[in-house]
C-alpha cells in the first residue's frame, strides 16, 4: 500500500495541478489512517481550488478524526451553506455538535437526516438524542414487548380493579359506560339506532383527584389492556420520526384490542409563541388528530381516554365531534369517597381506633393525593415518636387531625383559576360542572 | 442533568409559561436550576414567572442574576424594565429598556413599553413617537397599537385614536389587552355599557386578566349614577399631573371651607346651603361610595360573583350602618327621651361610623401596617362606645359628651391621616 502512496506522490510532483489525483491520494492516506498527511493534501486542493466540496468534506473528516470538533463544525457549516452536505457528512457533523454540546442544533439536524433515511440508526447519537429502548420504526410486536417492560414510560398492563373499587364519581362512570363501554358490549344495539361508535372522553380537574385511577378501572371493568402515556414524556424523545412513534403506540393499542389508551397531559400538545419550531408541533398535533380519527386504521376496540389539569389550554381542535367530544369534570372526592380513601391508606399501618368519617368531614376540597399526604405526615410523626420511645406507637385520631392542619388542600389554587374560566369563558357550557361544584350556578 | 433532559424541561417550562401555568413552569425551571444554579435560560423563565405573578422584588433579583451571566440578552433587559415599571421605578425602567433597545432595535414590543412609561409621565407626544417607532418595525404590534391609541386620545385626536383601536381589533380580535384598554377608555367617557361589553370580551378570552376583571366590576357599579360620576371624576383626575391633582383637591376643600363660613343673606343662603349640601354629599360619597355601589352588585345576578369576600362583608356592614341611621333618626327620641337636636345624635354617630367601617375594604392595604390596623379598629371601637352610651336613656351626661367629642375628633384625624397611614 505504501508503494502505491509513493507512486501517487511521484505522479503529483509531475502534475501538481491534477486535482482528482490529489484527492485520490488524500483518500488513500485517510484510509491508511495517515490523517495528518491526508489533511495536508486536502488543504493543498483547497488552496488550488477554494470551495472544492470533496476537499472540504475530506478536511472536515480529518479534523473530526483529530478530534478538532469546533474546526470541523466550521467546515461542515461551509458544506451545508453550499448545499453539498452528504448524508454521511451530516452524521459526522451531528457527532461533532454532540461533542461540543450543541444538543439543540444536533437534534434539528438529526431530525432532517432521519427524514432522508428513516431507518438509520447510530448507537452513539441515539444514546443522546433518543429515549433508550424506544426505537423509531420498530415493528409493533417489538414495541409491545417494550411496553410491557415494568418501568417503561408507556407501561402496558392488565388492571384487575373495577368501577366498584372507585368510590364516588357516579356521573363519570355513567358517561364512560354509555360512551365507550356499552358500544363495545352491544355494538348491534348502537348500530340499530344509527349511533356512531368512537371518540373519546376528556377528563379534567385539579391534580391528584383520580383521573388515572378511573381510566385504569375502565380497563378493568371491560377486561381490557391498559396503555398509559404521558404526552410530554413523548415530546422529550421527539426526534426524527416522532409522528411515527405516536403511530406505533396507536398501532400497539389496535393490535391488543380491547384496549384502553390513556393519554395524560394532552395540554402538552400546544405551541408556545417562543417555541421556534412551532410547525413541528403543529405536525405532531395533526398526526395525533389523524390517529384519533382513525383515518388510516380503524380504532375499533380501542377506547381512548385523555386527561388534563388545564382544559383551557387544550387545543380546541381536540374537542370536535368524533374526537374528545365528551368533556367531564373530575371533582375532588366527596365525603364518602374521602372516608374510603383514608381507610385504604391506613389499611396496613398500625393505628388506634380511627374515626375516618370525622376526618372526611374536616377535609372538604382535599384531593386523593392530599389525603395520602395527610396519612404520610401522620405516619412520620409516629415514626419519630416510636424511635424516640423505642416502642411502636400506633397512629391516633389526633395525629391525623394535626396532619390535616399541617397539610392544606392543594386544589384551592386550581379552583381559583377554574372559577374565572367558568364565570367568564363558558359560552359553550363546557365548565357548567365547575359552576355547579362551586355553587355558582346562575 | 443531560443536555437533552435540560432541553425537555426548558421547552415544557416555556409552554407552561405561555399557558400562564406559572407554578408548573417554575417547577420545571427549578429542576434545571437544581443541576446548575447558574442556568441563564432557567433563571429567565423563573424571573418571568415571578414578574407575571406580581412578585417583583424576586423577579428583579433573578433577572439581574440572569444578566450577570448573559449581559447581551435584550429580552431579559426588557423583562427587567417591565419589573421596574411595575414597581413605579420609571427612571430605572427606562435605563433597562434603553439597553434592551440598543441591543436589539428590531423588537417592536420594547417601544410599546417605552410609550407606556411616557404616557404615565403625561408625555403624550413623545409616547406617540415611540409607539410609531415600534409600528415602523412591526405594523401589527399590539402593545404599540394600544399605546398609540391612548396617546392619540390624550392628544385629543379622537378620529385617529379610534382608527388605531379598530385596526388593533382587526389585527387580533382575540387580544384581551386591547379589549381591556378600549373598555377603560369608555369608562373614562362615561359609556359604561360599551365598556362592559369590551371587558366581557377580554374576560372571555382571558378570564384571569385582573385589569379586565377590575374594569368589569367598575362598569357594573357605574350603573349607579353618583358612582359613575365619581369614577369619571377620579379617572379624569388620575390623568392630570401630580401638581394639578393636589391643586384641584385643595380648591374643592377651600371652596367647602369658604362656603361654610360665608355670611348669611336672604338671597345667598339657600344657594350656599345647596352647594354645601352637595359638598358634604360629595365628601361622604367619596368615602363610602364604593361600598354602596358594591351593595348594589350584591343584589344583582351578574355582579355578586365579582366581589371578593371582604368586599361583600364591608358593603353589608356599611348598608347596616345606613339603615340603622335612618331607624335611629326616627326612633331616637323614644329611645333616648332626648329632645331637640340631641335626638339625632345617635343617628349621626352611626352615620359617620360608616366611614371607618368602609375602610376595611382596603384590608389588604391596611393589614400591611400595624398602626393602620390599630387606628381603624380604635376609631370603630370609640364610635361604637359613643353610640352605646348615647343610647342610655337620658343618662350618659358628661361621659356621653366626652366620648362623643373624642370620637368625632378621632374620626376627623383618621380621615385626614388615612392615606398616610396606609401609604
Amino acid at each position: 500500500m505504501n508503494e502505491m502512496i509513493e507512486q501517487l506522490k511521484e505522479a503529483l510532483q509531475i502534475s501538481p495541478n491534477n486535482i482528482p489525483l490529489r484527492l485520490h491520494l488524500a483518500d488513500v492516506l485517510l484510509k491508511e489512517k495517515l490523517v495528518a498527511e491526508a489533511g495536508e493534501q486536502f488543504s493543498d486542493v483547497l488552496r488550488r481550488q477554494p470551495g472544492n466540496a470533496k476537499a472540504l468534506a475530506g478536511l472536515s473528516e480529518v479534523y473530526y478524526r483529530q478530534q478538532k470538533y469546533s474546526t470541523a463544525i466550521i467546515m461542515f457549516e461551509q458544506l451545508q451553506q453550499d448545499g453539498t452536505l452528504t448524508f454521511d457528512s451530516k452524521i459526522k457533523y451531528i457527532r461533532c455538535l454532540l461533542k461540543e454540546n450543541s444538543i439543540a442544533q444536533a437534534k434539528d439536524l438529526y431530525q432532517q437526516a432521519l427524514q432522508e433515511q428513516p431507518n438509520f440508526k447510530d448507537a452513539d447519537i441515539d444514546a443522546v438524542l433518543r429515549m433508550p429502548g424506544m426505537e423509531t420504526g420498530s415493528d409493533p410486536d417489538q414495541l409491545l414487548e417494550e411496553l410491557s417492560q415494568p418501568g417503561s414510560k408507556y407501561f402496558m398492563e392488565k388492571p384487575t380493579m373495577k368501577f366498584a373499587d372507585v368510590g364516588g364519581m357516579k356521573q363519570l362512570k355513567n358517561e364512560i359506560g354509555l360512551k365507550i363501554i356499552q358500544p363495545l358490549k352491544n355494538p348491534a344495539l348502537y348500530k340499530a339506532f344509527g349511533k356512531k361508535i368512537g371518540g373519546g372522553i376528556l377528563m379534567y380537574g385539579p391534580p391528584g383527584c383520580g383521573k388515572t385511577f378511573i381510566a385504569k378501572a375502565t380497563a378493568g371493568e371491560i377486561d381490557a389492556k391498559f396503555i398509559s402515556l404521558g404526552l410530554h414524556d413523548i415530546l422529550d424523545m421527539w426526534v426524527g420520526s416522532s409522528e411515527k412513534n405516536l403511530h406505533d403506540i396507536f398501532t400497539a393499542a389496535r393490535k391488543n384490542t380491547p384496549c384502553v389508551l390513556f393519554i395524560d397531559e394532552v395540554d402538552a400538545l400546544g405551541a408556545s409563541r417562543s417555541d421556534m419550531r412551532q410547525s413541528a408541533m403543529r405536525q405532531i398535533i395533526n398526526q395525533f388528530l389523524a390517529e384519533l380519527d382513525g383515518v388510516k386504521d380503524s380504532n375499533e376496540g380501542v377506547l381512548i381516554l385523555a386527561a388534563t389539569n388545564a382544559p383551557w389550554s387544550v387545543d380546541s381542535a381536540f374537542r370536535r365531534p368524533g374526537r374528545f367530544d365528551r368533556v367531564i369534570f373530575v371533582a375532588p372526592p366527596d365525603e364518602e369517597s374521602r372516608k374510603d380513601i383514608l381507610l385504604s391508606h391506613l389499611q396496613d399501618k398500625p393505628t388506634d381506633k380511627i374515626d375516618a368519617a370525622q376526618i372526611a368531614k374536616l377535609t372538604q376540597g382535599y384531593s386523593g393525593a392530599d389525603l395520602k399526604a395527610v396519612v404520610d405526615i401522620a405516619t412520620e410523626y409516629k415514626l419519630e415518636e416510636s424511635m424516640a420511645k423505642g416502642v411502636l406507637q400506633p397512629i391516633t385520631q389526633k395525629d391525623i387531625a394535626k396532619a390535616v392542619k399541617d397539610h392544606k388542600a392543594t386544589t384551592g389554587e386550581w379552583f381559583a383559576t377554574a372559577r374565572n374560566y367558568a364565570l367568564y369563558a363558558n359560552e359553550t357550557g363546557l365548565y357548567d360542572e365547575i359552576l355547579q361544584y362551586l355553587n355558582l350556578k346562575k | 442533568m443531560s443536555e437533552l433532559g435540560r432541553q425537555g424541561h426548558l421547552e415544557r417550562a416555556r409552554l407552561l409559561l405561555h399557558q400562564k401555568r406559572y407554578r408548573e413552569a417554575e417547577q420545571h425551571a427549578g429542576a434545571i436550576l437544581q443541576g446548575n444554579p447558574n442556568d441563564a435560560d432557567a433563571l429567565q423563565i423563573l424571573g418571568h414567572c415571578r414578574l407575571d405573578t406580581g412578585r417583583y422584588a424576586e423577579a428583579i433579583q433573578l433577572l439581574q442574576q440572569c444578566l450577570g451571566l448573559e449581559p447581551g440578552e435584550d429580552y431579559v433587559h426588557y423583562l427587567l424594565a417591565f419589573a421596574h415599571y411595575r414597581t413605579k421605578n420609571k427612571s430605572t425602567a427606562l435605563v433597562s429598556l434603553q439597553s434592551a433597545i440598543s441591543l436589539n432595535p428590531y423588537a417592536s414590543g420594547y417601544y410599546g413599553l417605552y410609550a407606556y412609561i411616557l404616557l404615565e409621565e403625561n408625555k403624550y407626544a413623545e409616547a406617540l413617537d415611540k409607539a410609531n417607532l415600534g409600528l415602523a418595525v412591526n405594523a401589527q404590534d399590539m402593545p404599540c397599537l394600544n399605546a398609540r391609541s391612548q396617546a392619540l386620545f390624550r392628544l385629543k385626536d379622537k378620529a385617529a385614536a379610534y382608527d388605531t383601536i379598530r385596526e388593533a381589533l382587526t389585527v387580533d380580535p382575540e387580544d384581551d389587552f386591547t379589549h381591556t384598554n378600549f373598555g377603560w377608555h369608555f369608562m373614562e367617557t362615561g359609556k359604561q355599557k360599551a365598556a362592559r361589553d369590551h371587558f366581557r370580551q377580554a374576560l372571555r378570552i382571558n378570564p384571569n386578566n385582573g385589569m379586565a376583571r377590575q374594569g368589569y366590576k367598575e362598569s357594573l357599579k357605574a350603573n349607579l349614577p353618583p358612582y359613575r360620576w365619581m369614577l369619571m371624576f377620579s379617572l379624569w383626575l388620575g390623568n392630570k399631573s401630580k401638581k394639578t391633582r393636589w391643586a384641584i383637591i385643595l380648591v374643592i376643600w377651600l371652596g367647602g371651607q369658604l362656603l361654610s363660613r360665608a355670611p348669611g343673606s336672604p338671597v345667598l343662603t339657600p344657594i350656599i346651603y345647596v352647594l354645601l349640601g352637595g359638598y358634604v354629599l360629595f365628601i361622604l360619597f367619596s368615602w363610602v361610595g364604593t361600598s354602596i355601589a358594591n351593595g348594589m352588585l350584591l343584589l344583582s345576578k351578574d355582579g355578586k360573583y365579582v366581589l371578593t369576600r371582604p368586599e361583600q362583608f364591608v358593603s353589608a356592614a356599611v348598608y347596616a350602618c345606613l339603615l340603622g341611621t335612618v331607624t335611629l333618626a326616627f326612633a331616637g327620641r323614644s329611645l333616648t327621651h332626648a329632645v331637640g337636636e340631641a335626638q339625632f345624635y345617635p343617628a349621626l354617630i352611626l352615620l359617620t361610623l360608616a366611614i371607618p367601617v368602609s375602610r376595611f375594604e382596603y384590608w389588604p392595604l391596611i393589614k400591611r401596617r400595624a398602626v393602620a390596623v390599630g387606628c381603624t379598629m380604635g376609631v370603630v371601637a370609640l364610635g361604637v362606645a359613643a353610640l352605646a352610651v348615647s343610647l342610655v336613656p337620658s343618662g350618659g351626661g358628661t361621659v356621653s359628651d366626652t366620648l362623643g367629642i373624642a370620637y368625632l375628633i378621632g374620626l376627623g384625624a383618621y380621615t385626614w391621616g388615612f392615606s398616610f397611614l396606609v401609604g
